[in-house]
């Protein structure tokens, strides 16, 4: 199930450096893969597929596609390329930026004239439904089922599938799943090293580290200007060290002690990470912005904080804010630590729910799915993933010594090329995605299985409760609320307790319950659908 | 009459250097931000001066497709709109400011209540749908033709013009067409140039319709490219609740700064121009002669 | 003066009459009217079916007439929500010190510009300060917070001097977050503002100040005397259109700038209307947050309308 994706990931690291040449499924081997051969084995391919349709193949079919990645420009070699390998005619229409998107979406798809083939979207899991509802997407499983060595079935296992099961059928195919888990905890080796310490791994020795980062002026500059903690606001994740040491997981439902499920922020052990904070605050150990307007990136780049909770894939060479950041510190060295431990000795890293962050699905306006599913299937494939996000090794891109990307054309150049325009159609994060280095895929690998406890503890939902929407805009503010006053220290902390009160008195019962039975609905739904995934692939 | 300058001028000046030096510098950050080299500009903080001057986001800026057909766009949408614009609030504006006319009252809370009231996304788009505008420009100027905000100034500046003027042209046997072209519209050039650059403006960073109306790139205003340039997949993602790492910006920093410029500073060079319509004693002259 | 009766009827005749004639005066009127009315009609009544959706629970693939009604529901969600007191408390207080502080600042800084001497100056700092209309809250967020940071920001290098060299957290400040949105929006908006005006004082006709100033009035009396009765029409038109707005308290501000920690006085409908709607794109929601806004408006639109009025001044119909 999930552990199939974590396989990979550990199949990446061993495989980095080795890739260009493979196919996705290895039934073709090549050795150097040009776009044409490619070509000619995707052919090969659906011909051995739809015997019954093989007059399609001559003929070149055009089709619209709704494209929220990459550069967002027309008639690029990216859209070249698929045009040529899959013998067809893309338009493509471009999706608005993050903030106009559900907007957007919503539009193209009530207005039968405008409706791409393609579709891409992501959230808006009521709108799917009532897209399937009205019968505006294809039912994708004979589809698949014509499909033969499926790229899509082959990279995503049934649980990542799941989420697009509605109406006994499967509408659409995630976009990108992200890893299981791609956060950690970042600390300052140089000023470790400074300070004469060793690694924290306990939440004393991490407490001790913060401080000595505030008071004991860790890149001796001679003035007192470093913090203990700093990094992006708005999202309790990023105090991920303090609140998962204490098996506090204030943003989801949670298995309680007895068993049921219970919202993570009502837990008694969450007063003891609060407790904790608001001593770290008035010592000071927390850059001041973190908990207005803060900018992570920023800190991260400048240098001055002694720890953050972060995205892994800032550690990769290429990163911009990683390069400003040597400039700035010569001597610095950032380094990803195994997770916290708290008291009890229970430590995890943040865990992702193994679901697509977004999806894509075709409508009713095509009119050939199966060929237009062939074509997303091959665009799925390791080798078509790394034409349309990187290009051609040697040309537009080469492999450094750990076996990552390094762009031999600039930024400019690339998005003229329409690079990752189709990333957004299985982003894979499997052996081909070349993007990290060697250290930042062995950081990745150990998160998978730091971020395990989590998983046990976590109550993953595959969508969210009427009642959750209805209640949750008030009960997260009113958390926030309370958190933050009690870390500040503008409520005792036994203002957790009043807040527990409030949450319970203003729908909390019921967003429990609600959820409580939706886990328990969802467990026998992924039977079921384990059971369907078995009898329609036959995997 | 020539004054010297005494100790309120200098205070006056003292007063408003000082408000237009905190004015001008978030246009300033953005200035030499986006003349920066991306990994120096990256630690943030005050920008006086660029950090490793380069010219590269400009030229990444340049040679962007979306720029160029996107600026065409919001040219041709600004200029058409803002004439258009103009010359209807200005027919429609008069007759309001004639108090003794007939259903006057009716006119003006008919177009009040449009100020408070609309139907919202969909209907609007229905609408635009209806008029077969969809993915035109004319989706791109006519929904936002008219408002209710700038009809009511003009409509409060043409009641300001003495009704003697008038008077004396109509015995000279001008009707009100007349009237309004030959007199009322050369005696409001100040009012007139106010509202052109309030449309020119609404015009230029217009980029909903684009939004909601337009499929094709090609058609795309400008401001909307801009805002998918800047748009920050982070942000919405977490407010929207869902928590993954976006991927990696396709545009770095320095480069939105040198859109965010080259998207601006086209409108704001429209101001001074129109400066020259807001000279004293413009009514006057023309009376005169 | 004879009969009452008839006379009341004579002149309902006379007016009659009068009627026909009147609208044929005016016919060239009524021409130049025509293009924007029927604009107005098209592109804002024939939409105006859409607050339906206030009503619904408006599904967009069901479209309008496919949605089910559901009454007055939206609107008791919106004001059964806890938290909904303190936002409309809060919507209501941040526009009044908006209108306040805001609704002058404009109109000063035309008069400053208007007694500026040197016609290059007051043209160089007219076209500066209308500069940060067109910077995005965005971008001005992240400098707000850049100058406002507690330790290395420039205002709390300044504070630290009086303050025993502790710099105060203005932006999860309740004390201080109202004064903040107040002075950023005069900040980006005054400039943007002022231009009505400085129209308006270039209608004035300058024989005006010559003729006051042999009669040995000083600026300060001409500023008083004439400049500002001469803007009292656009003073009173732009302040009710600013209570058309009034529930506006400046969504995309507050929503860029405002944490948790200043919900209890920063938290606005508009944000808390996005917070609890943004799950499921609740289209139905927001408008009836909107049409609650719009007929509060419409009633503070019309006293301010009367208002007008008893000064003697023309309002806006």
């Amino acid at each position: 199930m999930r552990s199939k994706l974590f396989h990979k990931l550990v199949a990446m690291t061993l495989c980095a450096g080795m890739l260009v040449g493979m196919t996705a499924c290895g039934n073709q081997p090549t050795e150097e893969s040009s776009p044409n051969e490619i070509a000619d084995s995707e052919s090969e391919n659906e011909g051995n597929t739809s015997d019954g349709d093989l007059s399609q193949d001559d003929e070149k079919i055009s089709f619209s596609i709704a494209i929220m990645n990459g550069p967002k420009a027309e008639n690029t070699w990216s859209e070249a390329q698929i045009e040529e390998i899959f013998n067809c005619e893309v338009e493509l229409i471009f999706l608005p930026g993050w903030e106009d998107l559900n907007t957007k979406v919503n539009l193209l798809m009530s207005d039968e004239a405008q409706r791409p083939d393609v579709i891409w979207w992501s959230g808006m899991t009521d709108e799917y439904k009532e897209w399937v509802d009205s019968g505006l997407l294809v039912d994708l499983v004979p589809l698949l089922q014509n499909i033969e060595d499926s790229n899509i079935l082959d990279y995503y296992d049934e649980w990542a599938m799941y989420p697009t099961y509605t109406n006994g059928s499967i509408y659409s195919i995630p976009g990108d799943v992200a890893e299981v888990s791609c956060m950690g905890t970042f600390i300052r080796k140089d000023w470790l090293d400074n300070l004469g310490m060793q690694e924290p791994k306990t939440m004393d020795e991490y407490v001790e580290y913060l401080l000595a980062c505030v008071n004991d002026d860790p890149d001796q500059n001679g003035v007192s200007d470093t913090y203990g903690f700093g990094g992006d606001s708005g999202d309790w994740k990023y105090f991920a060290p303090f609140l998962y040491a204490y098996k506090a997981d204030i943003q989801h439902f949670v298995v309680g002690d007895d068993g049921s499920v219970v919202h993570g922020s009502t837990q008694p052990q969450v007063k003891e990470a609060l407790a904790l904070m608001a001593d770290l605050y008035r010592q000071g150990v927390f850059e001041p912005s973190i908990f207005s307007a803060s900018e992570g990136e920023t800190l991260f780049a400048e240098g001055k904080v002694g720890s953050f909770y972060r995205f892994l894939s800032s550690l990769n060479p290429s990163q911009q804010y990683l390069q400003s950041f040597y400039q700035n510190n010569p001597n610095g060295k950032y380094e990803v630590i195994e997770p916290i431990q708290g008291p009890t000795g229970f430590s995890a890293d943040e865990r992702e729910n193994g679901y697509g962050w977004c999806s894509y699905a075709i409508t009713d306006k095509c009119k050939d799915p199966q060929r237009v599913m062939e074509i997303m299937d091959g665009i799925a494939s390791g080798e078509m993933f790394i034409l349309n996000k990187w290009g051609v090794e040697g040309e537009t891109f080469e492999l450094t010594d750990e076996g990552a990307v390094n762009f031999i054309v600039d930024e400019t150049t690339r998005n003229e090329m329409g690079l990752s325009t189709f990333t957004g159609f299985v982003n894979r994060k499997d052996m081909f995605n070349i993007q990290n280095s060697q250290e930042v895929n062995e950081l990745f690998e150990r998160a998978a299985e730091t971020s395990l406890p989590l998983q046990d503890y976590r109550v993953i939902l595959n969508s969210n409760g009427e009642l959750w929407q209805e209640y949750s805009g008030e009960l997260n503010a009113l958390r926030d609320q309370y958190f933050y006053g009690i870390i500040m220290g503008e409520r005792p902390i036994d203002d957790f307790d009043e807040y527990v009160e409030l949450f319970y008195s203003h729908g909390g019962h019921e967003v429990e319950e609600e959820a409580g039975l939706m886990y328990q609905k969802q467990d026998e739904g992924y039977q079921e659908f384990c059971q369907l995934y078995q009898e329609w692939f036959q995997k | 009459m020539k004054r010297k300058h005494n100790f309120y001028d200098y205070l006056i000046i003292l007063v408003l250097v000082l408000v237009a030096i905190i004015m001008l510098y978030p246009f300033w950050h953005e200035f030499m931000y986006s003349f920066s080299d991306p990994v120096e500009a990256a630690t943030g903080g005050m920008f006086l001066l660029p950090r490793g001057f380069n010219l590269k986001s400009y030229w990444s800026v340049l040679r962007n497709q979306s720029v160029w057909s996107g600026f065409k766009v919001s040219l041709i949408v600004t200029i058409i709109g803002t004439i258009m614009g103009v010359l209807f609030s200005a027919m429609l504006a008069y007759p309001l400011s004639k108090k003794d006319m007939p259903g006057r009252n009716i006119f003006v809370s008919l177009i009040f209540f449009t100020m408070l009231f609309g139907g919202g996304m969909i209907p609007n788009y229905l609408l635009v749908k209806e008029l077969k505008l969809i993915d035109t420009y004319g989706a791109l100027i006519l929904p936002g033709l008219l408002s209710a905000w700038n009809i009511f100034i003009m409509k409060n500046a043409f009641s300001g013009i003495p009704d003697s003027l008038e008077e004396s042209a109509r015995i000279d046997g001008a009707n009100d067409l007349k009237i309004f072209f030959l007199i009322i519209l050369p005696l409001s050039k100040a009012v007139l140039a106010t509202i052109a650059l309030f449309s020119a403006v609404g015009f230029w960073n217009d980029y909903f319709s684009t939004i909601m109306y337009i499929i094709s790139k090609d058609h795309w205003s400008l401001q909307a490219v801009l805002r998918e340039i800047l748009s920050n997949a982070q942000s919405a993602m977490s407010s929207s609740g869902i928590s993954v790492r976006a991927e990696e910006a396709i545009s770095s920093e320095t480069v939105k700064a040198a859109t965010v410029m080259v998207a601006t500073v086209p409108i704001l060079l429209v101001y001074p121009f129109i400066q020259k319509y807001f000279i004293k004693g413009v009514m006057i002259g023309s009376v005169k002669g | 003066m004879y009969h009452k009766g008839t006379s009341k009827a004579i002149i309902a005749e006379a007016k009659q009459k009068h009627i026909g004639t009147r609208l044929w005066k005016y016919r060239y009127l009524y021409l130049l009217a025509f293009p924007g009315m029927l604009y107005f009609i098209i592109f804002r009544y024939v939409p105006m079916y859409g607050v339906v959706i206030a009503f619904q629970d408006f599904r967009i693939n069901k479209g309008i007439w496919g949605s089910e009604w559901v009454g007055l529901a939206q609107f008791s969600k919106l004001f059964q929500g806890f938290s909904f007191p303190t936002v409309f408390k809060n919507t209501v207080v941040i526009s009044l010190y908006k209108l306040i502080f805001g609704f002058p600042a404009p109109i000063i800084l035309a008069l400053l510009l208007n007694e500026v001497k040197n016609a290059r100056f007051k043209k160089v700092t007219q076209t500066i300060v209308y500069l940060p209309h067109f910077i995005s809250w965005v971008i001005l967020a992240g400098l707000i917070s850049m100058f406002l940071h507690p330790d290395s920001g420039l205002i709390n290098e300044i504070v630290k001097v009086f303050n025993n060299g502790r710099g105060i957290d203005f932006l999860v400040s309740k004390q201080y977050f109202r004064g903040i949105l107040v002075i950023t929006d005069i900040y980006k908006g005054v400039g943007w503002g002022s231009i009505v005006y400085i129209a308006a004082i270039s209608a004035i006709d300058s024989t005006v100040y010559e003729a006051a100033m042999v009669d040995g009035a000083n600026r300060l009396k001409q500023m008083w005397y004439i400049t500002l009765p001469a803007l009292k029409s656009t003073i009173v038109v732009m302040l009710i259109l600013n209570m058309g707005g009034i529930l506006n308290a400046g969504f995309e501000q507050i929503l860029l700038l405002y944490n948790p920690l200043v919900y209890d006085v920063a938290d606005i409908i508009d944000t808390y209307v996005y917070r609890n709607g943004i799950m499921s794109s609740n289209y139905s929601l927001s408008t009836a947050a909107g049409l609650f806004k719009s007929v509060i408006s419409m009633g503070l639109i019309i006293i301010t309308n009367k208002i007008a009025h008893m000064m003697e001044e023309d309002g806006l119909w």
